[in-house]
């Protein structure tokens, strides 16, 4: 049995954009499956990047309605953060950050994927993306079987 | 205002007898609220007129505290039948709105009447004392919220602007929820139901936000993504 997944930025982003299912079929009905078998999971960092948008949106006058909706799909996930377990997330995050950088030529990872990634470790879940270049530097790194990617065309 | 009439009728006759409990004065009170600018103030002198009236009869639901299970029963039936109104009146994403404060509000009932005697419970009822219970994050202004969109569909009005009373009580549960996580106390308003149920309101909410958000808006959330701490 393959371990519950965490779903990155990427993922959720591609799954609340307008006309999803013309546009990424496959991936909403992966994420519909993932939160029908093993529930929703999002990092803290996932919740942080879009809720600082849609705050953008609010005080524009643009948003608040979505904020809420918002608010309310949160409710139905499981939010995970890095400070658990004695902060085993930042435990995991800067050694696998330590490791990339010191891999010859060194792996860089931007700081919301990274956290993302260790939020997915510390937690022995799979973090399933959209995002190519995160699972490709996973690889890299020797942690392939921590990520699963959903191709979108 | 039909979950207090319906809790009142629980009540022994004797006990009733001795109620001052006036429902025309509480219809007049959410007379005054929906006939001027429903602002704050005009919210904060609606909850201070409810408090009036629920400290009126609150020796007789106080006969009711022995019988915990009955008080949770009524509440819960009352709300359920406000949530079904609503939810027929509104489009589905304010209807989920107002279950998400009506579900939030029966799971601090139901925490308090639990732990009435606990010292959680008086801390979080000092909180809300300290804050004041006509104040943003109170109980009493969400019910006073739900009474009013409620007392709207009686009056016909239309749903956009009921849709607009049930999303402030939805606004005013989310900041009663974090008072509480202040304190160490979580109110799962959707607590015991299953996966299979937690995932179709999931995708359910999912589908309200999509159907709200514009390309436009995506070019937002993308631009806002984290890239480097510093």
């Amino acid at each position: 049995m393959s371990p519950p997944r965490l779903l990155d930025t990427s993922i959720v982003s591609l799954y609340i954009a307008p006309r999803a299912a013309e546009k990424t079929p496959k991936l909403l009905d992966t994420v519909d499956a993932v939160i029908a078998t093993d529930g929703a999971r999002i990092s803290i960092v996932t919740y942080y990047e879009l809720d600082r948008g849609l705050r953008k949106l609010e005080l524009r006058n643009e948003g608040r309605t979505k904020r809420r909706y918002f608010t309310m799909f949160v409710s139905g996930t499981t939010l995970l953060g890095l400070d658990a377990s004695s902060f085993r997330g930042w435990d995991i995050a800067a050694g696998l950050h330590a490791r990339a950088a010191t891999l010859t030529p060194a792996i860089v990872f931007e700081d919301a994927d990274l956290l993302i990634l260790a939020t997915a470790l510390a937690y022995d879940l799979r973090l399933l993306t959209a995002d190519r270049n995160l699972a490709n530097r996973a690889a890299d790194l020797g942690i392939a079987d921590g990520v699963e990617l959903v191709e979108v065309s | 205002m039909a979950g207090l009439q319906r809790l009142i009728e629980q009540l022994p006759a004797d006990v009733r007898a001795q109620l001052a409990w006036s429902p025309a004065e509480i219809r007049s009170a959410f007379a005054a609220f929906l006939d001027g600018p429903q602002d704050d103030v005009a919210l904060q002198l609606l909850v201070k007129e409810l408090l009036l009236q629920l400290r009126r009869i609150a020796f007789a639901l106080s006969s009711l505290r022995s019988h915990p299970e009955l008080l949770r029963s009524e509440l819960e039936s009352a709300w359920r039948a406000d949530a079904a109104l609503l939810r027929d009146y509104v489009d589905a994403g304010a209807g989920d709105a107002a279950e998400c404060a009506i579900r939030g509000w029966i799971s601090f009932i139901d925490f308090s009447l639990t732990t009435m005697r606990s010292g959680a419970a008086q801390q979080l009822a000092a909180d809300l004392d300290d804050i004041g219970l006509d104040r943003p994050g109170s109980p009493l202004r969400v019910q006073a919220l739900i009474m009013a969109a409620a007392e709207m569909i009686r009056r016909t009005e239309p749903p956009d602007e009921v849709a607009e009373l049930l999303y402030r009580a939805f606004d005013e549960m989310q900041m009663l929820l974090l008072i509480a996580r202040a304190e160490g106390i979580h109110l799962d308003p959707f607590r015991g139901e299953t996966l299979a149920e937690r995932a179709i309101r999931t995708r359910r909410y999912a589908a309200h936000l999509r159907n709200s958000l514009t390309d436009e808006d995506m070019h937002t959330l993308e631009e806002s993504r984290l890239r480097a701490l510093r």
